[in-house]
């Protein structure tokens, strides 16, 4: 697929060379990830059994409701500036990017998915821990030592990423810009749309089911929801042929690093 | 065509390898998801490992995401890894979960909480679409094989815990009095849903006629999420109305 130049009054491209790949985003964003979740699952070891059994208690806001309002508010933050900062700053010139770059931002791009499906994968971990948790602690509230962890931290952690992932690739990405990739919309929204979920499991087990059997038909909402985390594979496969065409045109003496 | 330069080999590398991890999560978040929603009480707790429903049941439900993976990876890179690549991402989930979770968190002793191993079977499945090179025979043996050498695989771990007690007068096994042992979730003895029904005075070894049945069975489910995992990757794509502001043609 080749890239055609449109209209008048759109800049073109400065002839510098331009650096495909690098691993640093990448191995930033994982730690950043590993660290944040690393000292949620520290701070759950330390205080969860000690201030977190009963939301009634004086210890249980004085230690995990702070953590809650922490969680919400750069939940907040992230999800609505990484989202606006990607849309403003997008390039009004997407149909004279060079190869070299839309192959670096088709990088980028992988990098975000990477460590987007990585956190997924946390998250899922966090689930069984979760689960771990209501076996043995019967739910008073839906405010838990699990659910302030894994609901109001990692599944919005992810979302991030999902949300920043789509908005780089129809800001940056001519093919993605061009046309929206179902596939993509699906393996972002699908993730999110676990946490109205929740809400809906939290109903259920305050009103109907206390106990936490996980093959309850209460739960089968999420085995849904799980199966449109398999568009990701879509969007790998959508990936590929332009991939391809962009490395057989980035051929030339510029070193990888 | 031309040779690709050096550097370019770098990058295909680079991105078989981001693609690769990518596809790894993806498929193990979802596998690990739809697994313990569907089939997790049979899966984590020793007490629900019985003849009927656990080898018809996990074996049944888990074949789905072999299936899909092995379809992603036939049809667009001509490996026969998919099972594999699928199973070690739910063995993976599992016992991290299991460690971080049940054992290192809730204090639940590994004797209760063991997960089973799907490996054997994966190896199956992947190793008759290597030699037949053939999705319908794949799902024809491969499927079937799945589901019944399931048991097999997992009676040397399963063994033990299937010695007989007396527990306060009554008939038990180990995996009965474990599960007695450490209270779970508000209902006594758990609702376990094993051992119902009459298949216990059909013959002498339930756990055969199930193990069977779910072969029979896995043979459909894997042609069903075999051709949902070939139809995955013709998601379609919608004209972008807001293309215009990336400076592209309306």
């Amino acid at each position: 697929m080749s890239v055609t130049a449109i209209g008048a009054g759109v800049e073109a491209q400065p002839a510098q060379p331009v650096k495909i790949w690098s691993p640093l985003p990448l191995v930033a964003m994982i730690g950043v990830v590993l660290a944040i979740i690393g000292s949620w699952r520290w701070y759950q070891q330390i205080e969860g059994f000690k201030s977190g059994l009963d939301a009634s208690e004086a210890a249980f806001f004085e230690k995990w409701m702070p953590l809650w309002y922490l969680n919400l508010a750069l939940t907040g933050i992230a999800e609505t500036s990484i989202p606006l900062y990607l849309w403003l700053t997008r390039d009004r010139a997407l149909a004279k990017v060079t190869p070299s770059v839309e192959l670096h931002r088709y990088f980028r791009l992988f990098t975000l998915l990477f460590v987007m499906t990585m956190t997924q994968t946390i998250s899922i971990i966090f689930g069984a821990t979760d689960a771990a948790w209501h076996q043995v602690v019967v739910r008073d509230t839906s405010l838990t030592p699990s659910h302030i962890v894994l609901f109001f931290g990692i599944v919005p952690l992810f979302t991030t990423f999902g949300l920043s992932a789509f908005f780089w690739a129809i800001t940056r990405i001519p093919d993605f810009a061009r046309n929206i990739s179902l596939a993509l919309v699906l393996a972002v929204m699908a993730p999110f749309m676990v946490l109205p979920s929740v809400a809906y499991n939290e109903w259920g087990h305050a009103y109907w089911l206390m106990e936490e059997l996980f093959i309850a038909p209460l739960h089968w909402g999420f085995v849904a929801l799980g199966f449109g985390f398999m568009a990701m594979l879509a969007v790998v496969a959508q990936s590929i042929p332009r991939v391809i065409e962009l490395v057989r045109l980035t051929q030339s003496p510029v070193p990888v690093r | 065509m031309a040779r690709p330069k050096p550097a370019s080999r770098n990058f295909e590398r680079i991105a078989d390898w981001m693609l690769l991890a990518v596809m790894f999560w993806t498929i193990a978040v979802s596998f690990k998801n739809t697994e313990v929603l569907t089939v997790g009480d049979w899966e984590m707790w020793v007490d629900w490992k019985d003849r009927e429903w656990w080898p018809l049941l996990y074996p049944l439900i888990c074949i789905s995401f072999p299936a899909i993976s092995q379809a992603i990876f036939w049809k667009h890179f001509r490996l026969p890894i998919g099972a594999t690549f699928a199973v070690m991402g739910l063995m993976l989930t599992t016992w991290t979960s299991l460690f971080l979770g049940h054992i290192g968190w809730t204090r639940f002793p590994l004797t209760l909480v063991w997960g089973a191993t799907l490996i054997p079977g994966a190896l199956l499945l992947d190793g008759i679409l290597l030699l037949t090179a053939n999705p319908v025979v794949t799902a024809i043996a491969g499927g079937a094989l799945f589901s019944i050498v399931f048991y097999p695989a997992n009676w040397p771990i399963l063994a033990p815990f299937r010695l007989v007690v007396e527990h306060l007068g009554q008939l038990a096994t180990v995996a009965d009095v474990v599960g007695y042992t450490f209270t779970r979730t508000s209902m006594p003895e758990y609702l376990r849903i094993i051992e119902r029904g009459t298949l216990r005075t059909f013959g002498e070894n339930p756990a055969v006629v199930s193990a069977l049945f779910s072969g029979f069975l896995s043979v459909i489910m894997y042609g069903i999420w075999f051709t949902i995992g070939l139809k995955l990757s013709n998601l379609p794509r919608m004209k972008n109305a807001y293309s215009r502001y990336m400076g592209l043609a309306a």
